[in-house]
Formats: structure tokens, sequence, C-alpha cells
């Protein structure tokens, strides 16, 4: 972050400016912007007018009045982060002699009804845990098949690694290139940095891509892997399959010479995408 | 209804400057731990935070949720607020807004869906129990903001809608539109540069305090 902030000049910030009062920049760029704000004075005067830009917009919307029970709920959370420590919770004999006293009953009276409720409460919570104890054995056995499946992946991207390897190893004309992350998509896909490697084959004319920590997406949308020409053009070429580990792997042929392609690009766009790409860039190389 | 009802017609009856004035001394009595301040603050602004909330995710439940959070976070960040970057209002309706932008965006994750909210309908039904002061007051204010918005070009308007009331990142608005990141770029500059235009002499003085 340091990095960006130093990066992060004024002409930068007067052009991010606007996105920035819309609240439209992504989360790694607003964390850049503040920090930036916050040691120069000047910038600070520009977002001072904007921020009046704000609450006249906010004011645009109906006027509604939040109900009561939001203050209430508001500072009973404050009460709570503000409260002291409890009082230790008195000792059993204390209790029991208390409830004797307030209902004038013997000792052995009290410590009898004091059973009887343990009694009640014991045979209730026992009867609850027990639905609860079948949700959970529920839930292990859900984890352990999603265990069992990564086990699977881990074996079989293992297995496509030792190819990559071999590939690598005795074939003369293969390059491997490297993969970076788009780092405004990182926070967006709220996962770990992905990165990767491309291997390109000269004599067979493929590409073979390994990636790895992609989050995995939700059915209508898939990793696209497109070939940039020389002149920009964006050729959308496979799909990247990643598995439960977060592994992506995609085969790519090239049926044009290599020359004419200068980078691949990997995004994230609606499944049934057109011909051009229009989704989030989450990983790029350049070849 | 608890607190000053003094308190919350106070933004129809005393001058701007002078209330950015009072929300400074009452946030750094908030940074003091006093909850009376913001009490007052909260009865000055919770409206606004709430109605914003409740327009653009279209739940009682999670509005209400929303405010509650924007001002417990004033309650634990009073102490980090920088008068150089703006007046208490504008920095409330930051942390607001922001907080609603992450349930947009999380609800988006979660459901791989984008919302996208009606550029026409950013004025809708408004609510007649609101307090009435308030509500003369920002009534008179949003529809001045509201003229100057519908005055802008449609692609400017849209824009702003789909940034502001949407949440939408830049890139997700240039995909909405089908337009370049440039475009989107400079549509957003030219829409708020024209809006501060179209608002007029009279209530520029409200944007510039």
């Amino acid at each position: 972050m340091v990095g960006r902030l130093m990066m992060m000049n004024c002409t930068k910030i007067e052009q991010m400016l606007p996105a920035y009062t819309l609240g439209s920049l992504v989360e790694s760029e607003t964390a850049a912007f503040t920090e930036h704000i916050d040691g120069c004075a000047s910038c600070a005067v520009k977002v001072r007018e904007a921020g009046d830009t704000l609450v006249n917009l906010a004011r645009m919307v109906p006027q509604k009045r939040p109900s009561e029970r939001v203050r209430d709920r508001l500072f009973a959370r404050i009460d709570q982060v503000d409260q002291p420590e409890t009082e230790p919770t008195r000792p059993w004999t204390d209790f029991v002699r208390s409830l004797g006293r307030q209902l004038a009953l013997s000792p052995g009276t009290s410590i009898a009804v004091v059973f009887l409720v343990a009694a009640v409460i014991v045979g209730y919570w026992t009867s609850r845990n027990l639905h609860d104890l079948q949700d959970l054995r529920g839930d292990i056995e859900q984890r352990m098949e999603s265990v069992a499946q990564q086990q699977q992946d881990l074996r079989e991207g293992l297995e496509q690694q030792h190819r990559l390897f071999e590939t690598i190893a005795t074939d003369p004309n293969v390059t491997v290139k490297r993969l970076s992350a788009n780092l405004p998509t990182v926070p967006l896909l709220g996962h770990e940095s992905p990165s990767g490697v491309i291997v390109i084959s000269a004599k067979e004319s493929t590409v073979t891509i390994a990636a790895m920590h992609l989050p995995q997406l939700p059915q209508d949308q898939a990793y696209h892997v497109w070939l940039i020409k020389h002149g920009g053009q964006e050729i959308r070429t496979a799909t990247l399959t990643v598995d439960s580990t977060g592994a992506g792997h995609a085969e790519v042929a090239i049926d044009a010479p290599l020359e004419e392609f200068r980078a691949i690009l990997i995004t994230i766009d609606d499944a049934t995408a057109g011909p051009g790409s229009v989704g989030y860039s989450a990983l790029r190389g350049d070849l | 209804m608890r607190g000053n009802a003094k308190d919350s017609s106070v933004s129809s009856t005393k001058d701007e400057a002078q209330i950015a004035l009072e929300d400074e001394k009452l946030l750094r009595l908030i940074a003091n731990g006093d909850r009376s301040a913001l009490e007052v603050l909260y009865e000055r602004y919770a409206g606004g935070i709430y109605s914003l909330a409740h327009h653009m995710l279209q739940e009682r439940g999670a509005a209400e949720e929303v405010t509650q959070d924007t001002f417990f976070n004033v309650w634990r960040r009073a102490s980090t607020y920088n008068v150089r970057r703006g007046k208490v209002a504008g920095w409330l309706y930051s942390i607001g807004h922001h907080r609603i932008i992450d349930e947009l965006r999380k609800r988006r994750r979660q459901e791989s869906m984008i919302y996208v909210p009606d550029v026409e309908a950013v004025h809708t039904q408004e609510d007649e129990s609101a307090d009435p002061n308030v509500y003369a007051e920002q009534r008179m204010q949003g529809s001045r903001v509201r003229e100057a918005l519908e005055a802008l070009r449609p692609e400017l308007k849209s824009v702003v809608v789909l940034a502001y009331f949407g949440g939408l990142t830049q890139s997700e608005i240039a995909k909405k539109l089908n337009q370049p990141l440039g475009t989107v770029k400079t549509r957003t500059r030219l829409a708020l540069k024209a809006l501060r235009e179209n608002l007029g002499p009279q209530a520029r003085k409200w944007l510039d305090g």
C-alpha cells in the first residue's frame, strides 16, 4: 500500500476525485486515495468540497426516520463495548440459602427443589442438543466430503504439474512466462492474490496455463482465456477450469504463428460472454 | 421520541457554517466519550443516513443495520476525524455511503447479480412521517439537487445514478453501459462539474458551505 501511495500523485488524485465522491472506486483504490489525502493539504481542500456534493446527493432521496429501536440498539451496543467486566457468579451454597429464605423453605426442601429444577433443565437441554448433534453430524459429513474432493483435486493438480515439468524438461522449444494478478480485481474477489505461469510449446503450438489462488465462480460466470494480438484484437480461446483448491488449468491450441500474439488475459465474464472481453481482468501475462 | 426536538430542526434554523462548527465540537466531545453528544449528532443525521440506506438497499432491516453501524463507527472513530478532509456531515455521509456500498457489493458477490437502480426513479414517494422541520428543509434542498440532476444529459445522469445510488464500480458501470472505462471516467468528471454548475450560485452555497 505504501508503494501505491508513493505512486499516487496529486494529478492522479484529482482524476480519481469524482469516482471517490460517488463511491465508485474499488476498496484498494479508496484506501490509497485516503492515505494520500491525509498527507496532502491541497488535495484535502478539493475533497472537502466534494464531500458537500455527497451530502446534497444523499438529501435527494425521500426522507424517512429510523424506528426508535435503531437508537436503542446503537446505545446498547456502545454500552456493551464500554461495559466493565461482569461480577463473578454467586456460589451454589449462597444461591440455595437465598432461595430457601425467599420461599421460606427448609434447607432440605430447598435442595430438593433445586435438584428438581436442574433435572428438568438437563432433560430439556439434552433433548434440544440431540437435534444439534444430528445437525453437527450432517455438517461434519458434508465437510468430510469437501475435504475428500480437495484431496482428489490436489492429486490431480500434482499430476498436471508433473506433466508440465516433464514438458519443460524434455522439450527444448518450451518457454515459460509469468501470469500476474490485476491488483484492483483482487479485493473485489475477496481472495488471496492469484498468480500463475504460461508454458508455451512452440513445437506443438500449444499454450498451457496453470494458476493458483483463484476463487470458484458462480455457475453463470467463468474464467475466459483471451489471446491478445499486437493490434489489440482479443480472441477468446478457452475456459480456465478451477478446482476446489483454487488451482486453475487450461490448454490452448494456437492455429496462428505465436509471434502474432503479445499477451494472454484471463477475465471473469458471464459464462455465455460474447466475442469481446467486458468482464474483470483477473490475470495477465506477456508473451 | 427521545432527544431534543430542537436539535432535529436545527438545520432549518441555523446557518450552515454554524452547524458545521457545532458538529466539529460534538465530534470532539464524542471522541472524549460523551454519549449525549452522540445523541445530538444522531438526532441530526440518523434520518439522512437511514433514508439513503433505505433508498439504496430497498430493505428496512438492512437500512437500520447500516444506520446503527454508521453511528457506532462514529463513536469508535471520532478521534480519527480530520477536519482537513471536510465537514463532519460529509465525513459521516461518507462512512454511511461506503457501508451501504459494502452491503450492495456483498450482496452482488453472494447472489452473483448486479443490482441496477432505476435511473428514472431516483425520487420516489416521499415519506410524510419524517420530522416536519427536517423534512421541509431537506425537501427544499433535495428538490434543487434533483432538478440539477434531471437537467444533466442522460448519459451523464446514468453514470451518477449507477455509481452513487447503485454502488457500482467504474468497471461495472462500463460493462453495464457497454462503454470503455475511459469514457465512464470522463462522464463521471463531467457529470459532477455539470451538477455543480446546474445548481447555480444560490444552491452552490449549500455545496460550498
